[in-house]
């Protein structure tokens, strides 16, 4: 099993890909997993109020567009796409947060 | 509920997965969980094979953007309905999560559903618990290679049926069986049958507890909901403690023990592998095999049952159990009136419906005879199973006119007419005014629907 991270206050930051993803495959798949459900909400909501062959131009689809179910299915791909970047965008932030300045002490007023 | 994890679970839990041989359990719980299977999966299987008034029961007609389920038919007007369910599920899952735990989790997750039967399937296949655990550490000899592919057989058999059942929620059963015999299925319907049969496979098959541990988001938060007057599954530690074999004959308290054995069984009948006598933990789904395997033991022992039981956390401290609290009584409140709604809504769910779009290159137009013109597209939505006759007309402005290419308009059964309609109004008009197009039936349903809209002139004093 591999170590856990542990958060060094003393040396300056680095980031090795080891140290800053322990868990890389187990993190892209909650990124992934994540944003499939949102992605799945989202394209709910969206298609129940628009319909895919009248969001084109003067209301005519693409010509690649040209059925129901594609559209749809691009959308989901989309959404899932848009939401995978944001969760992944998060992931990142979250995981390589440094540690917060040690708190002030009495110690820092003399 | 202070629920202490004993074990911290490491962050690394996933590379060094242990795999859970859940061992073969049989009580009353278990028959309760079986009889949930069967009933819920035989509803998924079944419903889509239900004929209503000569066309399938329940379909989702995504193509053509209508939801048919037995006598109604929805459109996505109707989406609205869909949300009030939502959040009627959630707060009927909420409700039950405060009374009695992880109920859902335990008899009615398709998690857990489906993980029963290819569970089944392996035991079939493959053995009992320890016949498993023996030929995943045998060498590949034929007698494996023919139990392996057997399960294997059964489980992507079976996922592909689960993948087909599902595409038959969107695309007529009956289209799908004559398509499946040509072997002629549409490029989406391939697509999602796999892509569901593949996560059928993934999740009952391969990733089971798994799932519950990493993936779902309800076994994080439900911990919100639970209290000490919660139904939660609970290991008697006065009772059990201290823990120990012993001879059959012997009476545990001469020796100083407890009634608990330490025979192991709750833990290998645990699904997700947990020893339950560590107390309440986050993996736990309240399946409550645990309380099965026990009680059989109990009984082997003359020991009387419950030693792992249904118990609140009060209970167990000699404190009354309290059913009706602010927290149940707010979530069961709010839960009738929910769904008293949702009956009145879809009772009195308008069977037309207008949508009005103004035309998106004028504001407004200047007739000859300085009559003032804005025209519109406008849709009436027929939602009930007959066709119906339209007259269009315009409220709210007096001598306003309303005009199109003709005097009425019939909109076929659970269709849409787009209709490009001119609206008319005398010279000294100023301003943008509130109107409302009126569709009225011109035969006996008696039909009415009026829409708001906004008729543009020129400003002016």
């Amino acid at each position: 099993m591999r170590s856990t991270t542990t958060r060094t206050t003393t040396a300056a930051p680095h980031f090795s890909a080891a140290q800053a993803h322990p868990n890389l495959r187990i993190d892209i798949g909650i990124v992934v997993w994540a944003s499939f459900l949102t992605a799945c909400i989202a394209t709910m909501v969206f298609f129940a109020f628009f319909d895919p062959l009248l969001l084109g131009n003067d209301d005519v689809p693409p010509r690649w567009l040209r059925d129901r179910m594609t559209g749809y299915a691009v959308g989901f791909f989309c959404f899932w796409l848009v939401s995978g970047l944001a969760s992944a965008i998060t992931a990142v932030l979250v995981e390589s947060r440094p540690s917060e300045p040690p708190p002030i002490e009495d110690d820092d007023l003399k | 509920v202070n629920a202490v994890l004993k074990d911290p679970p490491q962050r690394g839990l996933y590379e060094a997965h242990q795999k859970v041989y859940p061992r073969e359990v049989s009580g009353r719980f278990n028959r309760l969980r079986v009889a949930s299977v069967i009933a819920l999966l035989g509803l998924f299987y079944v419903l889509p094979w239900i004929k209503w008034d000569g066309r399938q029961a329940v379909l989702f007609d995504l193509p053509a953007r209508k939801f048919y389920i037995f006598g109604l038919t929805f459109f996505p007007q109707d989406f609205f309905l869909l949300t009030w369910l939502l959040i009627i599920a959630a707060l009927t899952l909420f409700f039950f999560t405060a009374l009695a735990g992880r109920l859902w989790c335990g008899y009615a997750c398709p998690q857990t559903v489906w993980t029963e039967i290819f569970v089944w399937m392996e035991r079939i296949t493959e053995g009992t618990r320890q016949q498993r655990i023996k030929l995943d550490q045998a060498p590949w000899t034929a007698n494996k290679i023919l139990r392996k592919s057997a399960k294997q057989f059964l489980w992507i058999t079976f996922s592909l049926f689960t993948g087909f059942t599902f595409v038959g929620y969107f695309t007529a059963i009956d289209v799908l069986t004559a398509e499946l015999v040509s072997f002629s299925f549409g490029g989406w319907e391939w697509f999602w049958m796999l892509f569901y049969g593949f996560a059928t496979y993934g999740n009952a098959g391969h990733m089971r507890e798994q799932v519950c541990k990493y993936m779902c988001p309800y076994a994080r938060f439900q911990g919100a909901m639970f209290d000490r007057h919660t139904l939660i599954i609970s290991y008697d530690t006065a009772r059990g403690e201290p823990r120990g074999s012993r001879p059959r004959a012997v009476d545990p308290r001469t020796r100083n023990l407890g009634d608990c054995i330490d025979c192991k069984m709750c833990v290998q009948v645990c699904p997700t592998g947990i020893d339950i006598r560590k107390g309440l933990q986050l993996e736990c789904i309240a399946c409550a095999a645990c309380i099965d395997a026990c009680d059989d033991v109990m009984d082997k022992m003359q020991y009387p049952r419950g030693l792992i039981r249904y118990a609140t956390q009060a209970s167990m401290d000699g404190l009354k159990t309290r059913v009706a609290r602010p927290r149940t009584l707010i979530y069961g409140a709010a839960l009738l009136l929910l769904i008293a709604g949702f009956f009145v809504a879809v009772a009195n769910r308008t069977l037309i419906e207008v949508d009005v779009l103004r035309d998106r290159n004028a504001l407004y137009r200047t007739l000859d005879d300085g009559r003032i013109e804005n025209v519109y597209t406008i849709r009436i939505i027929n939602k009930d199973t007959k066709p119906h006759e339209f007259r269009l007309s315009v409220d709210g402005l007096a001598n306003a006119r309303l005009e199109s290419d003709r005097d009425t308009h019939t909109v076929p059964a659970e269709g849409v007419s787009s209709v490009v309609a001119r609206i008319q109004v005398p010279a000294d008009v100023r301003g943008g005014r509130d109107i409302e197009i009126v569709a009225t039936a011109v035969d006996e349903s008696e039909y009415e629907s009026r829409t708001e809209a906004r008729f543009i002139a020129p400003a002016g004093p």
